[in-house]
């Protein structure tokens, strides 16, 4: 049996950087790393009060390499919020076991996972 | 009971006292003393003394309370005949010598008006004073007062009469009678002697008595051979009953009861045609034969229900003819009319049916033959209906005994099961039902795989045979099977299911084994109720018998330890039942030693050697014979392919993290690259799970077998969780929902320290 002893090396890494795209009223974070039970905070801090303004966010999942049911837990959670508030939540650049876990948990139902940032202007640029 | 008291008494005989034996002794006794006297009168009281002697009841007391012997005799110079007592002895009467000088006087003496009507003399020749007529052949035997006085008498050669009286303390039968003419003739042989007659008259009287005693003993040899024969049949009748009640193989009943049959009626052949149910419920017909070739009937089809056949096929009657071809039942059924052409010639016909003392039922018929005509007695007939009542009755008890021996089998063989490959292991497991005694056992083994790379095994034995034990051997197993499936503790389950033959009716006495290998821990854990101890051998060959301390059987104890052993891959259990190792010649635990000693040819077999040497092995432990039956189960686990790993974690978040690095490396090391993003999602939500509900994570192991990843996480907890099904926009409650998506199954147990959640990832799909 092989045994290696526990590494105290912290929580799993993610980082949240949240920037604002050409158009008004479009909020755009690019999320990296991994997200778990033991870290979905931290997408909350880094968004701050943006759900409850209306505004539609558009995360930017390109470099999210693992979620876990708590981060799936935390998006249905911002999903809910933005909506309560008259915005829109977008889930781009989905990596496949994002993907593959979104889908069988039907949450593709739920929230909007669109293929690029871009696709996700053209759709609010014509609403 | 011994055979004579079964033979009834004839009231009329009385072979006690008047047997033949005692009879001819009588008259040996009665010549060779009465050849000592020299007078007539010492002559009588040696015939009284005699006779009061020699016949002697069962008590060894005198049959004869009373023996007195008169004679006529002319007075000398007169032309009177008179009757006096010449002798006497026992309880007696004095009696006057009486003249006989009217017809009268001869009527009003009793004892000498028998005999002369007896020797059918005319009571005037008595009073006439001349010597009597008649011959020595003329003598009386005759009983008075309802065979209270026996009358022996006859004429004397010189023209006398002699009458002996003698009464008996019991009532003598008729048929004692001619048996006790050569007691009078001896009587008389005594008598002539006493008289010195000259000696050709004694070598005539010699002569006489000669030639009577030689006609009786004719007589005698015939009876005796007779009363023999009687015995000789009440014998092999008895042996026969005897022999065919304690047969429960069909097939040599229905032969011996035929070959018996055919020896008692002296018939040149005999046949018994006797039903069996089949397994179907279906009735069929089969025959034995005995006298004669099964090639001699072979081209025959079965008889049918004619007229000759059908009182015996019907149960209504025994059929016995003289000459069954002259009967006028016989020859109207087509197509034969008679016997088939080619059939042994048979004139003499005896049929006898064979009926179920239980259901009345006709079980069959037995037939016998003979060329000759006029072969079957009455006595025949008897024997053949005897013989026939004891087949009935054991044809009832081998068929019972069958039905409830193939209930017992096919409940045992439906239940049993049948020990299939576990991955991971290489079993050998045999069942043998006792060699003595063809019942069926309680013994049960049992393989188990349980989920999380766990094997359960069982072995256990019922105390008892027959039905009740298979079917109890069944519910025991059973519910060990279902308790195992539970992932349940061997402690706990060995207590549930005691818990649960305490529910069941009867009395339950079960000696049982139940252990769990875990192939992750590397150890067997195991409960012990009453059972022998089990056999581990380590990789390197070191065999321990397990030394803990037994708990009582299940249904009679409460309470069970449980055990853990260490067992590296590579080892082997080896569980067995008593009849491997007990031997009356030999105590358990020398069985034990030799089992031990023996084991080595086992653990060094190759994978498919196995069987072959625990055969050998068997065998050689019990010589072949066992009285008890064997279960054996060797199971040695196989070199691995794959591996374990396993990492201690700490009841915090970011513990899955660290699950997860720990997955990347141990699957990039196990070529399972494709396996790791599945693995990784299963592992956080179980180690989350953990962290978040149990708050005592304790570690994560994953083993991974060909075919199969399997990840347990252990915490300290015994709460079980539980899968929900989340809304869709529920926040929660997905973890254990994308747990049961990505394995194969996933699954919890608790341990003595808490819990293990496992979950085990298909590695080929």
């Amino acid at each position: 049996m092989t045994e290696i002893a526990w590494r105290p090396d912290g929580p799993a890494p993610l980082s949240v950087n949240v920037s604002h795209p050409a158009r008004p009223g479009v909020l755009l974070a690019m999320v990296n790393g991994e997200m778990d039970y033991g870290n979905t905070h931290r997408l909350v801090t880094a968004l701050g009060d943006a759900p409850g303004t209306g505004t539609d966010i558009v995360l930017d999942l390109g470099g999210l390499t693992f979620c876990d049911s708590s981060a799936l837990g935390a998006l249905v959670a911002l999903h809910k919020r933005t909506t309560a508030a008259g915005g829109r939540l977008f889930l781009v650049h989905l990596r496949p076991q994002v993907a593959d876990a979104i889908s069988v948990t039907s949450l593709d139902q739920l929230l909007r996972v669109r293929a690029s940032v871009e696709t996700v202007l053209a759709e609010t640029d014509r609403a | 009971m011994s055979f004579p008291d079964r033979v009834p008494a004839d009231p009329l005989d009385d072979t006690v006292r008047f047997g033949l034996s005692k009879v001819v002794a009588a008259t040996i006794d009665l010549r060779q003393r009465a050849a000592e006297t020299a007078t007539l009168g010492n002559a009588g009281r040696s015939v009284v003394d005699t006779l009061r002697s020699v016949f002697r009841d069962g008590a060894g007391a005198p049959v004869f309370a009373t023996a007195e012997l008169f004679v006529t005799s002319m007075q000398p110079m007169s032309d009177t005949r008179w009757f006096e007592c010449l002798a006497t002895a026992g309880e007696v009467t004095a009696s006057e010598p009486r003249p006989l000088i009217s017809a009268g006087d001869v009527a009003s003496i009793p004892l000498l008006d028998t005999v002369v009507r007896e020797l059918r003399l005319a009571p005037l020749a008595m009073v006439a004073g001349e010597p009597l007529g008649g011959g020595v052949d003329e003598l009386a035997a005759c009983l008075q007062a309802n065979g209270n006085v026996l009358v022996l008498g006859g004429v004397l050669p010189g023209g006398e009469l002699f009458a002996a009286r003698l009464v008996p303390s019991e009532p003598i039968g008729i048929r004692v009678l001619d048996r006790l003419r050569i007691v009078a003739s001896a009587i008389r042989f005594g008598l002539v002697h006493g008289m010195r007659l000259e000696p050709e008259r004694l070598i005539d009287q010699s002569a006489k008595l000669a030639e009577l005693v030689g006609g009786q003993a004719a007589d005698l040899e015939s009876v005796v051979t007779e009363l023999r024969a009687e015995a000789e049949l009440f014998d092999s009748l008895h042996s026969v009953g005897r022999r065919l009640t304690a047969q429960l193989d069909l097939d040599k009943l229905v032969q011996d009861a035929t070959d018996a049959a055919t020896r008692a009626t002296t018939a040149q052949f005999g046949a018994f045609f006797y039903n069996l149910i089949d397994a179907y419920g279906e009735s069929y017909t089969l025959y034995t034969l005995s006298g004669v070739p099964r090639a001699a009937f072979e081209r025959f089809p079965m008889p049918r229900n004619t007229e000759v056949f059908a009182p015996t096929f019907n149960g209504e009657s025994i059929v016995r003819s003289d000459d069954i071809t002259a009967d006028p039942r016989y020859g109207h059924s087509a197509p034969h009319y008679g016997m088939p052409a080619g059939h042994l010639p048979v004139r003499s016909y005896l049929a006898v049916p064979v009926i179920s003392p239980s259901s009345g039922e006709v079980l069959g018929g037995f037939f016998f033959g003979h060329p000759a005509p006029g072969r079957f007695s009455t006595r025949h007939e008897h024997l053949a209906s005897g013989i026939a009542g004891y087949a009935a009755i054991s044809l009832d008890n081998a068929r019972l005994y069958q039905q409830q021996r193939r209930l017992a089998t096919e409940l045992q063989a439906s239940m049993l099961p049948d020990v299939r490959a576990v991955p991971g292991f290489d079993v050998v497991s045999r069942y043998l039902p006792a060699a003595a005694g063809s019942n069926v056992g309680g013994d049960w083994l049992d393989v188990i795989e349980l989920p999380a790379a766990r094997t359960a095994f069982a072995v256990g034995d019922v105390m008892g045979r027959g039905v009740s034990a298979a079917a109890t051997m069944g519910q025991v197993r059973t519910a060990i099977r279902a308790y195992a499936t539970l992932d349940t503790e061997p402690a706990q389950l060995l207590q549930q299911v005691n818990d649960l033959l305490a529910t069941m009716p009867g009395d339950h006495f079960v000696t049982c084994l139940y252990a769990v290998h875990d192939a992750i821990d590397e150890t067997i854990t195991y409960a012990s109720a009453g059972h022998l101890p089990p056999i581990v051998v380590a990789p390197d060959g070191v065999v321990e018998v397990r030394p803990d301390r037994h708990d009582l059987p299940l249904g009679v104890g409460a309470g069970f330890s449980q055990h853990e052993v260490q067992f590296p891959v590579g080892g082997a259990l080896v569980l067995y039942t008593d009849g491997l190792v007990e031997r009356r010649d030999r105590s358990v635990r020398d069985g034990i030693d030799t089992f031990v000693a023996a084991l080595p040819n086992l653990c060094q077999a190759a994978p498919v050697d196995l069987g072959e040497v625990a055969d050998r092995l068997i065998f050689a432990l019990t010589g072949g014979k066992h009285n008890d039956d064997i279960a054996f189960l060797y199971a040695r686990e196989q070199a691995r392919l794959g591996g374990t790993a396993r990492i201690a974690l700490a009841p915090e978040p970011a513990s899955a993290a660290v699950a997860r690095r720990f997955i990347d490396e141990q699957l990039t090391d196990w070529k399972l690259d494709d396996w790791i993003g599945r693995a990784n999602l299963v592992a956080t939500e179980l180690v989350s799970n953990a962290v978040r509900h149990s708050g005592s994570l304790t570690d994560m192991r994953l083993h991974y077998v060909p075919d199969r990843l399997i990840i347990a996480v252990g915490d300290r907890d015994q709460s079980l969780p539980r899968r929900m099904d989340p809304a869709l926009d529920d926040e929660r409650h997905r973890g254990l929902f994308l747990v049961d998506t990505y394995s194969k199954r996933w699954g919890t147990r608790r341990t003595g320290s808490g819990k293990v959640v496992w979950a085990e990832l298909s590695t080929t799909e």
